[in-house]
């Protein structure tokens, strides 16, 4: 009797939960054919909270049903109210696969970055719960997160504001504070992708989360992992969290297919060779084709696994969209093994949704691989460079390009360089140019003509081991116009032990983040630029030990030197050799011999 | 009277005998791992490979990932180098990738440093260090470490940056054991003159195994030329072949695997260390460090045996006897669904019948005690 009362007990317990609001599980996979035989796979998963309140301190209930148990107390034990997490790696190349997928949302810069919206009472309270922050999330995702500290940290003012809509919705007990770090060095491999996986309901064992397999993500020609948690409250101010886990790659699928054949690159062998025909060839000469455009893409083959059956945990079905040409790509479903043609109800989007525990295994047919939708210009292009040569001083260049014909673009420039480069902002020059005519002007930053480019920025200079330089520009571009900002620096002098084991490969210096916004300050396109390498003057690190044998051997002769000055004494040879005479052994002997005869001959007298 | 001493006397020795049987068995709970590997760059990929071989072995043989403490101090799965990213292979065959699907490093890259190491033992940190990433020993805990590197004479190099010598080790497990944070303690090395490394211990409960002694080289087993790194340690793996047979109800001992450390193989000489080692090493089972305990006890067991006995596999009531099934089916509600014993069905769970009484023949011992201390004493009067 008593374990049925037990039992009810819990499951009012768990309506009374449900009657707030209820956690939920999306998944979605999105393939794109891009130019050149590339393929674009984004795979999304949203999962919903259950209501959340911090602040009712009554109810210590809390209860995860899809939510992920190890993330949960992190973000309430720091009051983290928003937080965003990337693992990228590669560049992506904007001329040939054009703009990023969600418009950049959802991509990271070369290696780890992240930032988060904590509440706090004061500054230096929220400053300790970011560290805290980090250094959970290092355990939890397998990242040397933890190297994150005050050096390293700003909190931007235009770019990466919160997009929670709590902010607005629920009056806070505390401030908001925004912190930003990155770690550009960080490689991005499995031991991420386990955790990312780990944070999912089905753990990577069934739906679309079972095509994600470590030796496939990680053999991309770019990859971006990003983890974003935000608050969001309804009407009611019943507050839940939003997370979204996504996971971006371009596969170049002529080379995993190639790569399955022969896991390391081979050359052709000539009966496969295609030559151009219209040129001289023979069993020498061959002027090489472009890759056939006759292409079958296989999960199993891109992927190594193919999808194992539904998630039983989803509130809607998951779904397989591919963005293709009808006309020419021809997208087959095989439920285990058993070839099916997609539903094709719209032209522009066929997806298949997933039922049932049967495998599925998604085929991507076409002998027309060069046609694919067309590519969407991202709004600005951009691209970041060291100048300069010198061990103590460098520059720093900045291009973008506005692409556009008609239309100008506002964006905000973020970049944070690290206290050893000593930014010099009085030098920033700008240059623009006319894309078509090629004229160019300059205007310094002195000059005020600059606003109507330039109209607001803010910069917080570095401090020596204390914090970065921070610079954020926000930027007006003409259409047809290109812009050139560049600036000079110092290198500064580490002190022996900062220098990591490797310094010789030189000090990444973090992605710039670009943030194109409309005329309503809405975020509609974000790019990160490539890290830079900066080569600073590195000691030779065997010099302590050079020093202490040098000083040793110093040492050495000195004391011998004054050691013999002290107990010897400089003579002629003249004066030796009387002193020899009258020291030698022979003199020496008989004048013992006198002594000693001496001595006989006294006790005889006695 | 005399008798009765002498008596006295064989009885002792045959309880104290008894008892040192028993000695040899492990008293442990819990098992956990430290693998370290300290060397830097690409051309270290064998080190690597060396201590992702036994990240996958303990693993194997039952250690939860929350148990092992992974120290990489580079990246060479994902290394543009790597023509294989996400794989680290310690064979030039190709055929067991150790980085796997699954894989979690605690300490990667710049933080694998001597102080985090020495703080890891000592379980010194900040108030901020995760618990993932720390050893959280007791004085149950059998802890297997591993360290792999380029070292020397009473020296291993970190990072190519900084090193660790025999002394710092040796003063942190004599910490460890003062702070009861280990009950005994597997020290495995393979590094040039690895010997000379555990030669400076003084702690209690510690067996230490390396690689070659004072002024001797280890060397790499061999090379895939088209990985164009040495994959694999001789040491290293000679102890993995033998390991590789190891299951985890093994009753291999420590003695079997020293049995095949021969300089032929390993073209070095491997120094064993057991002075500081109370048990017999053909008693120690290499599951004792390698392995995990996997006895669990559970709680419920009648309520779940009955539950069992009372339902048929669908989870509908079994039928009974009128009079059985009218007592019982109060109790059993029929839309519950039948489980199995543990949930977690990976591990190899079984009940802990053990008694917690003596067993006979100490029984029957200390009842002999008894009568023969009682008839001295009255033979006193």
């Amino acid at each position: 009797m008593l374990r049925n009362w037990g039992f009810w007990l819990i499951v009012s317990q768990f309506s009374l939960v449900f009657c707030n609001q209820k956690g939920s599980f999306k998944e979605r996979l999105d393939f794109t054919p891009l130019p050149k035989n590339n393929l674009l796979a984004s795979f999304n998963f949203e999962i919903k909270s259950d209501t959340v309140n911090w602040y009712d301190t009554s109810s210590t209930y809390s209860h995860y049903t899809v939510f992920p148990k190890s993330l949960g107390p992190i973000l309430e034990d720091t009051k983290t109210r928003e937080l965003h997490l990337r693992f990228s790696q590669g560049w992506w190349d904007s001329e040939l696969w054009g703009s990023l997928p969600q418009n950049g949302s959802q991509s990271g810069g070369t290696g780890v970055e992240v930032w988060a919206v904590i509440e706090a009472d004061n500054k230096t309270e929220a400053e300790g719960e970011w560290i805290h922050l980090v250094n959970s999330l290092s355990g939890l995702f397998c990242a040397s997160l933890n190297f994150i500290d005050n050096v390293i940290t700003t909190n931007p003012v235009y770019s990466l504001q919160p997009t929670s809509n709590f902010i607005n919705e629920l009056p806070t007990e505390g401030d908001l504070f925004l912190f930003r770090s990155a770690l550009p060095r960080e490689p991005v491999c499995t031991e991420n992708l386990t955790p990312f996986l780990d944070l999912l309901p089905s753990k990577g064992k069934n739906g679309l989360s079972s095509l994600l397999n470590g030796h496939k993500v990680y053999d991309s020609q770019w990859n971006s992992m990003s983890i974003d948690v935000e608050t969001n409250c309804d009407d009611e101010l019943n507050c839940h969290y939003d997370l979204k886990q996504n996971i971006h790659m371009i596969v170049n699928t002529k080379r995993v297919l190639s790569k399955l054949r022969d896991p390391l690159p081979v050359p052709t062998p000539g009966n496969e060779l295609r030559c151009d025909r219209t040129k001289k060839h023979d069993a020498y000469y061959c002027f090489p084709l472009v890759d056939s455009t006759d292409i079958k893409i296989d999960m199993r083959e891109i992927f190594g696994n193919i999808i194992n059956g539904e998630n039983t945990v989803t509130t809607e079905k998951s779904r397989v969209c591919a963005h293709t040409v009808p006309e020419v790509w021809k997208v087959l479903a095989k439920v285990n093994d058993y070839d099916s043609v997609f539903a094709y109800s719209e032209v522009q989007e066929p997806c298949y949704e997933i039922s049932g525990t049967d495998t599925l295994n998604i085929e991507l047919k076409t002998d027309r691989s060069d046609i694919t939708l067309p590519l969407k210009e991202p709004p600005l292009v951009v691209s970041r460079s060291l100048t300069g040569y010198s061990q103590d001083s460098g520059g720093l260049r900045i291009d973008f390009r506005n692409p556009s014909d008609s239309e100008e673009v506002n964006f905000v420039y973020y970049q944070s360089t690290p206290w050893y480069m000593k930014t010099y902002l009085h030098t920033l020059k700008m240059t623009l140019t006319n894309n078509t005519s090629g004229e160019s002007f300059v205007i310094p930053i002195t000059d005020r003509s600059i606003v109507s480019y330039l109209p607001e920025f803010y910069y917080e200079p570095m401090i020596d081991r204390v914090r970065p330089s921070h610079l954020e520009l926000k930027l007006v571009l003409p259409p047809n116009f290109s812009m050139r900002l560049a600036y000079k620096f110092d290198k500064l002098m580490l002190k022996y032990a900062e220098y990591p084991p490797d310094a010789n490969h030189g000090f990444e210096i973090e992605p710039a983040i670009v943030t194109v916004v409309d005329k309503f300050n809405k975020v509609i396109y974000e790019a990160r630029t490539t890290p830079a390498l900066l080569t600073l003057p590195t000691p030779d690190f065997s010099m302590p030990y050079n020093v202490i044998i040098l000083t040793s051997t110093v040492m050495a002769l000195a004391f011998g030197g004054i050691f013999n000055l002290i107990v010897k004494r400089v003579v002629t040879e003249e004066q030796a050799e009387y002193y020899y005479q009258q020291n030698s052994p022979k003199l020496r002997l008989r004048r013992l011999i006198a002594r000693i005869s001496a001595k006989f001959q006294k006790k005889k007298a006695d | 009277m005399k008798i009765l001493y002498i008596l006295l006397g064989i009885l002792c020795c045959v309880a104290a005998s008894s008892n040192t049987d028993d000695d040899q068995k492990s008293t442990h709970t819990n098992n956990w791992a430290v693998l370290v590997s300290s060397s830097r760059f690409w051309f270290n990929y064998r080190h690597m490979a060396n201590v992702l071989s036994f990240y996958r072995t303990v693993k194997r043989l039952g250690i939860p990932d929350s148990q092992i403490i992974l120290m990489m101090s580079d990246d060479v799965a994902c290394n543009p180098r790597n023509a294989f990213p996400g794989s680290v292979f310690n064979n030039k065959d190709r055929a067991l990738d150790l980085y796997g699907d699954n894989i979690e490093v605690d300490y990667r890259g710049y933080e694998v440093t001597v102080e985090n190491f020495i703080r890891l033992l000592t379980d010194r940190w900040g108030p901020d260090h995760p618990r993932s990433k720390r050893l959280l020993t007791d004085e149950n805990s059998n802890i297997f470490i591993y360290l792999t590197g380029h070292g020397g004479e009473d020296f291993l190099k970190f990072q190519d940056a900084e090193e660790i010598s025999s002394y710092d080790i040796a003063d942190a497990f004599q910490q460890m054991a003062e702070k009861k944070r280990y009950n005994e303690i597997f020290f495995m090395i393979d590094t040039c003159q690895a010997n000379t490394m555990y030669s400076k211990f003084y702690s209690p409960n510690i067996l230490a195994v390396g690689s070659s002694r004072l002024d001797e080289s280890s060397y790499s087993h061999h090379s895939d030329t088209e990985l164009g790194v040495a994959v694999i340690d001789r040491f290293t793996y000679y102890n993995l072949e033998f390991l590789e047979q190891i299951e985890k109800d093994s009753n291999k001992t420590m003695a079997d695997l020293f049995e095949t450390y021969t300089f032929e193989d390993i073209h070095s000489h491997a120094g064993i260390r057991t002075d500081l080692y109370n048990r017999n090493l053909s008693k120690v089972l290499l599951t004792d460090f390698f392995g995990n305990v996997q006895k669990v006890e559970v709680g419920n067991l009648e309520d779940d045996l009955l539950y069992l006995a009372m339902t048929n596999e669908d989870g509908s009531p079994k039928q009974f006897s009128a009079q059985l099934s009218q007592h019982r089916q109060t109790n059993v509600s029929s839309d519950r669904k039948p489980r199995p014993l543990n949930k977690d069905s990976s591990k190899e769970n079984y009940i802990n019948l053990e008694s917690t009484e003596p067993p006979l023949v100490r029984k029957l011992l200390i009842a002999l005690l008894l009568v023969s201390t009682l008839g001295f004493t009255y033979t006193l009067k």
